[in-house]
């Protein structure tokens, strides 16, 4: 395939490739866009036509066709891709969770009013973001429980519509008329990644998810969401009193073991999620789940002084280097997910392959 | 695809294919002729119909020969492809039918205007 376009020749000058093999290469290289098991089965007939439809000494494939295989190709690829029962299954399950994580991190910001006194709640979380709060944890729980009833047409719409909604929220943090960007940046990302899976999971179909595995995830949901109301409770019932010009927090103690120990609650619930569903949708899952929670933990302990949620701190500005983290730290950890589901696939085929040889034998 | 009315790059493929089995690029000429030069199909654009109506059994392949070192596959209409073919040009009748009635209505009126 990867052949020089001009030859060395003996006599030191150099051969210009032939036009015929010189197109005949181009065109190969653009039908490496299609996926490889497709290729194999009608590169050479479709090679056959392009070249047929090249004219006399052409060196390059008109930009049109061009442009129309790469395009074929990429489509063919995406199609391959939800034509396979695992990847549709998968694209059922990440659109329940997203809904289900956007739902939890929406009701954060409404969570902590009902353990707070007036004054506070007026500083943590203005009215307007409250009222918002409401409606995007109810749309994206309505969401969540229609792609668990296997109700996949309304999931994809309510997806879609929900990403409107984020985006909105977006341009407002942008504007500056919402809450902290950075908390819209992301819900905004999980919302298209659920609204794409939605899309996705259309042709699937029965449940997606075991009950216990929803109950799982719900739980998880619920403590991700009513843990700002925790941390507000302690804010505000926490007796502070001044002795000897220093100040004392007696509940501060544990303030910080109760913390932990509700993220590790959600995390095993999580797990316990994970765990429930078959071994190729999990590995799969995993592979969009363990960058996000890559990501979660970065923000959480990497951005030092950083809270997420609508909490005071959340408004703290990120630094370009943080919003490039934030940016390359999911990128990078799908990228490099996707390579180690591939090359363990890879090899759970081979051995596969290895055993029923030998069973053969 | 079975309920749905063709697009016209597949109707002119099976159009094509009534003629006789045919291999791609022979189609690509075939549909160029048939649309008066109209429809050039790009070659993604062919292999992506006749994937779609082998998927939907209207077409088949016929037989494979090597041509140049490079294998030709030449495709053919199967009875269910025959069927929809008919069941489709019939409804374009149909409307082609309704809108020239409609026309000849219009015309004595432009022509009084």
């Amino acid at each position: 395939m990867r052949r020089r376009r001009d030859t060395p020749r003996t006599d030191g000058g150099t051969r210009r490739e032939p036009a015929a093999e010189a197109l005949e290469r181009r065109y190969r290289w653009l039908l490496a866009w299609y996926p490889h098991v497709y290729r194999a089965a009608n590169a050479d007939d479709m090679l056959g036509v392009a070249l047929a439809r090249s004219t006399s000494g052409q060196r390059w494939p008109e930009p049109g066709e061009a442009v129309n295989l790469i395009v074929s190709g990429i489509g063919e690829r995406l199609g391959g891709m939800l034509r396979q029962p695992d990847q549709r299954d998968t694209a059922s399950v990440v659109a329940i969770a997203g809904p289900v994580l956007l739902a939890a991190t929406a009701g954060r910001t409404i969570a902590g009013r009902f353990m707070s006194t007036p004054a506070i709640i007026a500083f943590v979380t203005p009215h307007r973001i409250v009222v918002t709060g409401i409606a995007f944890t109810a749309w994206w729980a309505l969401v969540a429980l229609a792609g668990m009833l296997g109700w996949r047409r309304a999931a994809a719409a309510g997806a879609c519509l929900g990403l409107a909604g984020q985006v909105v929220m977006l341009v407002l943090a942008v504007a500056g008329y919402s809450g902290p960007l950075m908390v819209s940046y992301w819900q905004t990302v999980v919302a298209l990644v659920a609204a794409v899976s939605a899309l996705g999971s259309l042709r699937g179909q029965g449940r997606p998810l075991s009950w216990w595995a929803i109950t799982a995830l719900a739980a998880a949901a619920a403590i991700l969401a009513g843990w700002p109301a925790v941390e507000v409770a302690f804010v505000t019932y926490t007796p502070i009193t001044a002795n000897s010009g220093t100040i004392s927090d007696p509940l501060g103690a544990i303030a910080g073991w109760l913390n932990d120990g509700l993220f590790a609650a959600t995390l095993i619930l999580m797990l316990a999620a994970i765990v429930a569903l078959r071994p190729a949708v999990r590995r799969r899952a995993v592979v969009v789940l363990l960058p996000a929670f890559v990501t979660t933990a970065l923000v959480c302990w990497g951005f030092r002084g950083f809270l997420p949620g609508g909490l005071p701190l959340g408004l703290l500005m990120l630094s370009p280097l943080q919003w490039q983290d934030l940016v390359l730290v999911p990128v990078i950890g799908v990228v490099a997910c996707i390579i180690g589901l591939r090359l363990y696939e890879r090899r759970l085929r081979r051995r596969a392959a290895t055993s029923a040889g030998t069973s053969r034998r | 695809m079975s309920e749905q009315p063709l697009r016209e790059p597949a109707f002119l493929v099976l159009t094509a294919l009534a003629g006789g089995p045919m291999h791609g690029y022979a189609l690509v000429e075939d549909v160029l002729r048939l649309s008066d030069g109209q429809v050039r199909l790009h070659t993604g654009t062919l292999y992506g119909v006749l994937d779609r109506l082998r998927e939907a059994g209207l077409i088949d392949v016929d037989r494979e020969e090597i041509v140049d070192s490079r294998l030709r596959r030449y495709y053919v209409l199967t009875n269910a492809g025959i069927a929809r073919l008919a069941a489709e040009t019939e409804r374009m009748r149909r409307n082609a039918n309704a809108a020239a009635s409609r026309l000849r209505l219009l015309r004595p009126a432009e022509g009084a205007i």
